[in-house]
């Protein structure tokens, strides 16, 4: 085969004419008008797209083609048709399978066309072969193979195929000149690939983490009743924290069923009036039992972590839990808020741990997750004693970045829950500002438009 | 939290003390309020709600002047006896029954000083007081009244001068008319007599918790403060007046007590913690001696008495936030500075497991990225318009919010598909074909209890999205996955094509459908390519 790429640049000359003349030609086209080599036609039109100077598109075609058995059928008739073509009036059918094969279908095929009548195992001869048409030896030998009666007989396969097709073009004349040379130091155009989502990427790796601390996954629903989410984590009862402004109150089904002589009801509400079993004197209320009913989104994942502690029994202490997932405040959006956000919740229950523990826990997991430089900070949360916000310090943009908060779990919030002494280390920290940082965004909403130049453009998150 | 905003001189002047911008910003958010410079003279203290008694410089000064042993003087000093008097009328038990009451006199007041008074009182009224449902303040000027007085309940055609009025009104014109009356109204609204406090002549002199009097205004003349406090809550009530009162005292004014209905008040007794000698160990992890303990209590405002391996800790009377030992260590640690505690992982012997539905959804996620589909992250929250109108599909049962702020965001959604077509909407611009999926949380009402469940969509918009580039991305997660299912030709129209879609199931249980899009529903979304799709439920894999 002679290479015709040694030949003169003619060609290519003569193709590019050809594409600035004429709109949607489809390459194979390319190929039947000039007679030049299908590889070298790819690589110019490979090149003339890098270039912006052609415009592709590409869409699969189906084409039937035939089967072996189909071609038998084309080059010999039908099954039925020569049958018919062979059999006696009157013949056994005994006799007729034995010259003939295919004896099944084409006794099948003829009797449904009404060409035969099978009587007491003979074949009574309805047609002769002149009187009909073998039309599905018509069919296989037409060019439109795309029929039910050929697919259904297994007499086509279906192919698809690729056609390429050069939509528009607009190829400058020195598009030769400038092109003798293969530039080995230009970039080629990146491909589009799959990708995750930069987000979704960072949870996994965040999990990866407490994993490999030891911690085991705890999970819960979205909808909660506000005594899981508030009442548990004794958040008094007119906190402004669960108000209409704060809180998505659920409308259906808008209360859980709380049954008033459920021990654990019992015990909060005690714990809510005077303390309870515990050391503390309350907050000195009327606790309304009506109000821990409402059915909230959790506004927290801690509400996960309440839920966890409810179920756990003393013999399975010391316990580590940790989760990923969605919470929600009814907050005005704007470019550092929305309704929607990921926290990471966890848990240390056991009897033996203190705040040098907290405090090692959460540098442990900022330091696996790449931020070398944290501190806590006092400050305070309903359900915490030994309350502490957390800081991490962001290389990058050189400053503190706020991170969520900690603390050991106050008694009026295990007592009633675990139903024993015990201490509980917990946190709850937020992912989204890491997120951010690492594609570059500066206003959250980016992290739900999907832009797919913007989730293919950031790297996987190297921690 | 809460923001106030201070005089930085007005505050080194109280501690004795001049402070660095360093110091200001990072050392004394070690306390637990959060410090941030605005300029070089004003700075703004975040304060959460366990601490009220920060709301003020002065409270700010007592407190700071204690944590940075500035060598200020921060005793709390014994009321002399005042000869006042208030009595107080049972009628108001069941409409506003507590009331705290102090005198402070040889006041020096100023413009500053007056007007880090007022931010106190709205700031304690806001978060402490529940907006003044639960607790407000009162300050007037006690040379403008006559002693004793009387809180009593009135009736609401009673003629008063509210502050900032020249002309008296009823009590009920007041609710009406006066913005502090159209604001607070709602809390004595409900009742047939309203709250007021009177003096010897018989003029009110306050409304709480709606307004005071005009005659008793406090202004930069004042030299003595008659403080009033009522509430529905005794503590929260009492402790707010110690709060004021030693915010007065700080500037340099005389505590005097008022008989309240026999009781004499202020009262400055402390709670009595005892705090075992072990305990900061055991729930600190730091290794003080009870003697140290106490000088670190000292340094938070407490008294104390030490006991053979204990010590009784005495917290500050304008705290009410320390109700148990724990709330003591916390002070301990914040004295001994958090910044200063080591830390150090415990062993607890366990190994790491995750949730069973994370590991398929990690193999549905590599083999969709395996073949080329982008990944997405949606939004959980939707509206009906997103999921059902847009959609053309049928409403089933769904989470709906109470108090949505904004439509986009009143429901929890029941299918992923409507926020891919919107991902697919934001990538108008974008190359085509663009493949997109996701594998995330959904919430069906059911029975009376809100179910989530976990749902994977596929979709593929350009040219050739039909249904067959469905069913090759479903072929291959089936192939990567295991997981298996069956394509049943039982699909109505709604979103998808009548004839061009499928149900997909699980023995006889559907779980998805999978088909190509109408150029109806692709129209509500702006998308002008051709896209299909599908969406199952995979917890039956799990």
């Amino acid at each position: 085969m002679t290479d015709k790429n040694s030949q003169t640049e003619e060609w290519k000359e003569n193709v590019i004419r050809y594409l600035n003349k004429n709109q949607d030609v489809a390459v194979t086209q390319v190929l039947s008008e000039f007679d030049i080599d299908q590889s070298a036609l790819n690589r110019l039109i490979l090149e003339l797209e890098e270039r912006d100077h052609i415009r592709t598109s590409t869409r699969k075609v189906e084409e039937y083609s035939l089967t072996d058995k189909g071609v038998e059928v084309a080059e010999n008739g039908s099954p039925e048709y020569r049958l018919l073509e062979s059999v006696e009036d009157g013949e056994k059918i005994s006799e007729l399978s034995k010259r003939f094969n295919s004896v099944d279908v084409g006794l099948g095929k003829a009797r449904e066309k009404n060409w035969i009548k099978i009587d007491s195992g003979s074949v009574e001869k309805l047609v002769e072969p002149d009187d009909v048409e073998d039309e599905v030896r018509d069919m296989a030998l037409s060019d439109n193979k795309d029929s039910s009666a050929l697919i259904d007989r297994g007499l086509v396969k279906k192919q698809v195929n690729t056609v390429k097709t050069v939509v528009e073009s607009d190829i400058p004349d020195e598009f030769l000149t400038e092109s003798s040379d293969f530039n080995v130091e230009a970039d080629v155009k990146t491909p589009r690939t799959g990708k995750k989502h930069f987000y979704y990427d960072i949870m996994s790796k965040a999990r990866r983490k407490w994993l490999e601390m030891g911690f085991q996954e705890m999970t819960g629903g979205f909808v909660v009743s506000s005594l899981i989410n508030f009442d548990a984590l004794f958040t008094p009862q007119d906190h402004p924290a669960r108000e209409m402004h704060d809180t998505f109150f659920v409308k259906n089904p808008n209360q859980s069923k709380l049954e008033k002589d459920d021990d654990l009801i019992e015990n909060i509400r005690k714990t809510h009036e005077d303390g309870g079993d515990t050391s503390s004197r309350g907050y000195e209320y009327s606790w309304n039992i009506e109000e821990a009913k409402k059915n909230v989104l959790r506004t927290h994942t801690t509400a996960v972590s309440a839920q966890k502690l409810a179920e756990l029994e003393e013999d399975q202490l010391p316990k580590k839990y940790f989760t990923i997932s969605r919470a929600f405040r009814n907050e005005t959006v704007d470019d550092t808020h929305l309704p929607e956000f990921y926290q990471t919740d966890g848990i240390v229950v056991s009897k033996d741990v203190n705040f040098r523990n907290l405090k090692g826990y959460l540098r442990e997991y900022f330091e696996k997750m790449g931020f070398e430089n944290i501190r806590i900070i006092p400050t305070y949360y309903p359900y915490t004693e030994m309350s502490a916000e957390v800081q991490v310090y962001d290389e990058n943009s050189e400053e503190w970045m706020g991170l969520g908060g900690s603390g050991m779990f106050r008694e009026e919030v295990v007592k009633p829950l675990l139903g024993f002494e015990a201490q509980v280390l917990a946190w709850g920290l937020g992912i989204g500002r890491i997120a951010m940082k690492s594609a570059q965004i500066e206003d959250i909403r980016k992290l739900y438009d999907n832009e797919i130049e913007r989730i293919s453009n950031t790297p996987y998150w190297r921690q | 939290m809460t923001n106030i905003k201070i005089n930085r001189n007005d505050f080194e002047n109280l501690i004795e003390k001049g402070m660095s911008d360093e110091e200001l910003s990072e050392k004394a958010s070690m306390l637990g309020a959060h410090w941030t410079k605005i300029s070089e003279d004003k700075w703004q203290v975040e304060v959460y709600p366990d601490r009220p008694d920060l709301l003020s410089v002065e409270g700010l000064a007592r407190a700071y002047g204690d944590f940075f042993e500035t060598g200020m003087d921060t005793d709390i000093p014994e009321p002399e006896d005042g000869e006042h008097e208030i009595a107080v009328s049972d009628g108001l038990k069941e409409i506003r029954p507590h009331i705290g009451c102090a005198v402070i006199s040889g006041l020096n007041l100023d413009k500053t000083v007056l007007n880090g008074l007022i931010q106190m009182q709205e700031k304690m009224h806001q978060t402490m007081g529940r907006k003044r449902s639960k607790m407000a303040i009162g300050l007037h000027d006690y040379d403008k009244m006559e002693s004793p007085l009387k809180y009593e309940e009135a009736d609401p055609e009673t003629e008063f001068q509210p502050l900032g009025r020249d002309q008296s009104m009823s009590l009920h014109e007041v609710l009406e008319q006066h913005s502090k009356g159209e604001k607070y109204g709602h809390i004595v609204e409900e009742f047939n007599e309203f709250p007021v406090i009177r003096d010897n002549t018989g003029q009110i002199i306050s409304f709480p918790p709606i307004i005071n009097s005009d005659t008793t205004e406090v202004t930069d003349s004042t030299e003595k403060i008659f403080v009033d406090v009522t509430g529905t809550d005794n503590r929260t009530v009492k402790t707010a007046l110690n709060i004021v009162v030693l915010s007065l005292e700080m500037r340099g004014g005389k505590i005097e007590t008022v008989n309240v209905d026999g009781e004499k008040m202020p009262q400055f007794e402390r709670q009595e913690i005892e705090i075992p000698g072990d305990y900061i160990e055991e729930v600190v992890g730091i290794e003080v001696e009870p003697s140290e303990v106490a000088k670190l209590l000292d340094r938070m405002g407490y008294e104390y008495s030490l006991g053979d391996n204990s010590i009784l800790a005495k917290p500050p009377p304008q705290r009410q936030d320390i109700m148990h030992k724990l709330d003591v260590a916390e002070d301990v640690a914040i004295a001994y500075g958090y910044d200063k505690i080591e830390a150090s992982l415990p062993q607890i012997d366990q190994e790491g497991g995750e949730d069973d539905r994370q590991k398929l959804t990690r193999s549905i996620r590599d083999s969709l990225v395996g073949y080329g589909a982008v990944e997405a992250h949606t939004h959980v929250l939707s509206s009906v318009e997103k999921q059902y109108e847009d959609m053309n599909r049928a409403e089933d049962q769904y989470i709906g919010l109470e108090n949505p702020l904004n439509e986009n965001f009143s429901m929890v959604r029941t299918a992923i598909l409507p926020e891919l077509l919107r991902s697919a909407k934001m990538n108008r611009d974008s190359e085509y074909p663009q493949t997109l999926f996701e594998v995330s949380q959904i919430t069906q009402a059911e029975g009376g209890q809100a179910v989530d469940y976990t749902n994977l969509a596929f979709l593929s918009v350009g040219q050739d999205a039909d249904f067959n580039k469905a069913k090759e991305a479903l072929q291959v997660v089936e192939r990567d996955t295991g997981i298996e299912m069956n394509v049943k030709d039982v699909s109505k129209a709604g979103s998808m094509d009548g004839s061009r879609s499928a149900g997909l199931y699980v023995e006889d249980q559907r779980i998805g459908i999978i088909g190509e899009l109408t150029s109806e529903v692709l129209n509500n979304w702006d998308i002008e390519e051709d896209a299909s799709g599908f969406e199952i439920r995979i917890n039956p894999f799990f």
